[in-house]
């Protein structure tokens, strides 16, 4: 987890580097004079090689001074503290919507294969990769706020207020775990163990429900987890269209700004946040299955190659954003 | 034949078919086979021959969208499972429920591939214990006394009840099975390949237990197997199948002395002579055919060393050579029973 | 024998194209994307580029549907119909762009993977790993940062999120086709491993290219549409699906019409090709349909 975040923060420090034009002329207007500037860039510390500015930013950051902004001067954490709550909730809520819809419909089409419930399931579920989610939202918005007048347009921070960017977000992530919900259970369900089962006297219920169910939810467990890097990803546009003061708002508007430690403070918080909720994920995953449960206490290598080969093979082939 | 009441399992005229978007299979032939109470019959042949088809059959277990029986009836100690008459409607038939009764109490299933046939997020243990819990009344812990019991039986120490199926070698989790299958004392035991994905030396401990037990509670067996070695090992009498029909059928010396069918003779042909160690193996030449698209005539025309232009066009019927032996070759319709091969 | 063998390796293909024609609703995907690529590239015989879809015309803003403006006229006075036949362009143009930047480098770089092995695979891998811990918009974001806002551009940054996908399609079946028995067979006889490797990887990582080819596009087209809409992608005047969104956003009250538009424009494109996708993967893989 920390080399990962190492690397993202090189590759962005690396990006904002190499982004042409100065960013402290930009700053400060046009009117500032060329002292000024130097003056500016110096204590700055722009002026370093790279390698020295990069290095002295992971100093800092082990402390946890995640800098100064160059727009606000107000240290970076304290905006990202502002910001990080809302996007918390909101990708969170999102997940926990399209899990808790997603999985009884996956299993309900997979039942139902090839009958007029999964036609309608897949065509919800294709609706939902395919349409972006800043549409959505606005669509959505228009009809339930603007229409129906049910709720709020505006985001204020209330809980109604984040119904609409929830579902919306969720909906998006939703359609992967239907699909990946339905051929995991269809697949369980044409295993050998489910016809030991029902050899061995077990109904079809049973078979499905108590045998089946918690076989199949594990690629939906792994595709809920690599989604939700997609999930922080799309929040950018979900903040966007719903003006909520999040992370990916954040990071938007300064980056037109050239406010580099803004911009890799965000970037720091969204790949730590991906890591904890893929650990997350693993152990929910070793809890659901007995297998994985062995490879952790037993501790050995194999824990690492078998949680990769779970990820290549969960992976869901649809991606958004 | 005739009617007879001591018959455990009787399959009669039995037509199973598959069928995908491109093509319909006919896995199963019309075959007739029957098990007498307490015998044990093999039915040997290769890949895809259609035996596990059978299998599935009896217990109504065929992959549900693709998996038809079109014809034929199957008797279950005098109680139908299927009948169909002659257009291939169903006149009377098992409903699930009735169906999920038999199942594990009174025929229990011996799967192909341990490895794959347990479970992995249920202990071994629960795996037992849920089998007795749906056919016997009786509390979870007399339940999981039993699947204690069943564990010792097939050689586990109880005390491993609560591992998980990956913490089981092959031979163990097959093992596993087994005890899974006979928890409930079913009248027939039906084995298929139960020790083809084991190791030789696993496979002659699997076996020996499969016979004590089938001593022990007296239980008909029908042993699906490409070995003719366990035929010979475990069975009372044999049914060989070749391309979804039965060609040859008899009691062991029926069939290990008096092989009449050219596919049989093939069969022991491809056999290494431990005896004779100089002698060269006889392999069958060329393919068992496209189950898709079966030969007008006898199935096995093609590989035959013996092919008449007869076999080409016409079946051949099912010729009785005693009490005990038929075979379905045009070889022997003129009535002789001599070895012709 | 070998002749039938060979007969049958040959209509492959064939037959996959026969399995995906019976798929009504993937050629239903394939009509849909036929006609918007058709449109794409005939609109210069009803409109101007320049005039029509570019050009500022306020007195002619926010017009409602007519007989003139279909779908009625933008917040600058741009013929609707007009920008989205336009914008396909852009949005095609984009998806093809990055999902083949993606394959080819991300295609060599699996090859390299999986033949090498060794240290070389762990380093790369490990590089696909974070790559894929960044989610892709936001990597997409923040190149866009460093370059101007073209064609070219965006599609570099969109692709390069895309690239560890296929590096992990292409290794996968490099390792697969490495580890298969008839490899050994064909070693043991004295055939030059490296050709058939070739062959095989090229023969076995051909389905799931191609399945994913298509996926990509699709996603990729989501994702510039996203970069458009909050103003990091493809820039007005040249007329976007996103952009036209971004646009529109400000009038949905009185003129919702001119969100639907683009946005069923995206809809229609990206699933069409997640379910002509999905077709191919179908007809590839037939035990997978159930």
């Amino acid at each position: 987890m920390i080399p990962v975040t190492i690397a993202v923060i090189f590759i962005v420090f690396l990006i904002m580097h190499l982004t042409p034009g100065d960013p402290v002329a930009l700053l400060l207007g046009a009117d500032a004079t060329p002292e000024l500037i130097a003056e500016t860039r110096e204590a700055l510390g722009i002026n370093d090689p790279f390698f020295v500015q990069f290095g002295r930013y992971l100093l800092n950051l082990c402390k946890g001074d995640f800098g100064i902004s160059w727009y606000t001067g107000n240290p970076v954490s304290e905006r990202l503290f502002s910001a990080i709550p809302y996007t918390v909730k909101l990708s969170l809520g999102a997940m926990l919507v399209a899990i808790l819809i997603s999985v009884p419909l996956g299993v309900i089409a997979s039942v139902k294969r090839n009958t007029i419930a999964d036609y309608v399931i897949s065509v919800f579920a294709m609706i939902g990769v395919s349409a972006p989610t800043f549409w959505v939202g606005i669509m959505l918005m228009l009809l339930f706020s603007l229409n129906l007048r049910l709720l709020p347009s505006a985001f204020d921070g209330s809980f109604a207020s984040y119904i609409l960017p929830t579902v919306t977000q969720g909906f998006n992530m939703l359609a992967s775990i239907v699909r990946t919900q339905r051929s995991s259970m269809l697949e369980v369900l044409s295993s050998d163990y489910i016809r030991t089962a029902r050899a061995k006297g077990v109904s079809n219920f049973s078979a499905t429900y108590k045998h089946a169910l918690r076989n199949a939810v594990l690629p939906s467990i792994t595709v809920a987890g690599l989604d939700f890097s997609l999930l922080v990803g799309g929040s950018v546009a979900i903040e966007t269209v719903f003006a909520i003061p999040g992370v990916g708002r954040l990071m938007i508007d300064n980056i037109k700004l050239h406010d580099t430690p803004t911009v890799i403070g965000c970037m720091v918080f969204v790949s730590v946040m991906v890591s904890i909720i893929n650990l997350l994920v693993d152990i929910l995953y070793g809890l659901v299955d007995p297998r994985i449960k062995a490879q952790y206490l037993r501790e050995n290598k194999n824990a690492g190659t078998h949680k990769k080969e779970k990820r290549e093979s969960g992976a869901s082939d649809l991606e958004t954003v | 034949m005739g009617i007879n009441t001591n018959l455990m399992l009787e399959i009669k005229d039995l037509v199973v078919e598959y069928r995908t978007e491109d093509e319909i299979v006919q896995a199963v032939n019309d075959i007739t086979l029957w098990i007498e109470k307490g015998k044990s019959l093999g039915l040997v042949g290769e890949t895809g021959a259609g035996k596990t088809t059978t299998a599935l059959s009896i217990l109504n277990l065929l992959p549900e969208t693709t998996g038809f029986i079109k014809h034929g009836t199957i008797t279950l100690d005098g109680d139908p499972i299927i009948r169909m008459d002659e257009k291939g409607n169903s006149v009377a038939a098992m409903d699930d429920s009735d169906m999920q009764k038999v199942r594990g109490k009174k025929v229990a299933m011996i799967f192909q591939d341990p490895m794959t046939a347990l479970n992995p997020i249920f202990t071994v243990g629960y795996q037992i214990a849920e089998s007795v819990k749906l056919h016997q009344k009786c509390s979870s812990q007399e339940a999981e006394k039993r699947a204690e019991e069943m564990l010792e039986l097939v050689g586990i120490p109880a005390g491993r009840k609560d591992d998980y199926p990956h913490q089981f070698s092959g031979g163990m989790k097959q093992r596993v099975v087994i005890a899974m299958a006979l928890a409930c004392n079913p009248s027939l035991l039906i084995a298929d390949e139960p020790t083809t994905a084991l190791d030789v030396t696993v496979q002659a401990q699997v076996l020996e237990m499969i016979k004590d037990l089938r001593e022990k509670f007296g239980t008909s067996v029908l042993m699906i197997t490409h070995d003719l070695g366990i035929i010979a090992e475990m069975c009372d009498e044999v049914s060989v199948m070749y391309a979804g029909s039965i060609v040859e059928h008899g009691n062991l010396e029926d069939i290990f002395d008096k092989t009449r069918h050219p596919y049989t003779q093939g069969l022991f042909n491809s056999l290494p002579n431990i005896n004779n160690r100089m002698s060269r193996l006889k392999p069958i030449r060329g393919l068992t055919p496209d189950p898709a698209n079966l030969p007008m005539g006898c199935a096995f025309a093609d590989r035959c060393d013996y092919v008449t232009e007869r076999c080409r066009f016409e079946k051949p019927v099912k010729k009785w050579l005693s009490d005990s032996h038929f075979v379905a070759c045009h070889l022997y319709e003129d009535g002789k029973d001599e070895s012709k091969l | 024998m070998q002749e039938h063998i060979k007969k049958k390796k040959e209509s492959q293909a064939r037959q996959i194209w026969r399995r995906f024609k019976k798929n009504k609703i993937a050629m239903a995907a394939l009509v849909v994307l036929a006609i918007i690529v058709l449109a794409a590239l005939t609109a210069d015989l009803f409109w101007d580029y320049q005039a029509d879809a570019c050009d500022i015309n306020i007195p002619m803003r926010l017009q409602k549907p007519s007989k003139e403006h279909w779908l009625g006229t933008d917040e600058m006075g741009r013929d609707m119909l007009c920008r989205i036949v336009y914008g396909a362009r852009a949005s095609l143009t984009v998806g093809i762009f990055a999902t083949t930047f993606a394959l080819i480098i991300g295609g060599a770089l699996g090859a390299v993977c999986g033949y090498y092995g060794g240290r070389l695979d762990n380093i790369i891998m490990r590089c696909t790993d974070v790559l894929l811990s960044i989610p892709g918009l936001l990597l997409a974001i923040a190149i866009m940062s460093a370059f101007k806002p073209n064609i070219f551009y965006i599609s570099l940054a969109l692709g390069i999120s895309y690239i560890s996908k296929f590096t992990r399609i292409v290794r996968s079946a490099v390792l697969t086709v490495r580890e298969q028995e008839f490899i050994e067979a064909a070693r043991a006889i004295g055939a030059k491993d490296r050709t058939i490797i070739f062959k095989h990887v090229l023969m076995n990582c051909m389905a799931p290219i191609f399945v994913q080819y298509a996926l990509a596009i699709g996603s990729r087209i989501l994702s510039v549409s996203t970069l458009s809409y909050i103003g990091m992608g493809i820039q007005s005047p040249t007329p976007d699906w996103g952009n036209m969104l971004s646009g529109a956003r400000a009038f949905i009250v009185g003129r919702p019409y001119l969100v639907l538009g683009p946005g069923i424009a995206l809809l229609l494109t990206i699933s069409a090709f997640n379910l002509i996708g999905d077709g191919l993967r179908d007809a590839m893989d037939p035990r997978l349909k159930k």
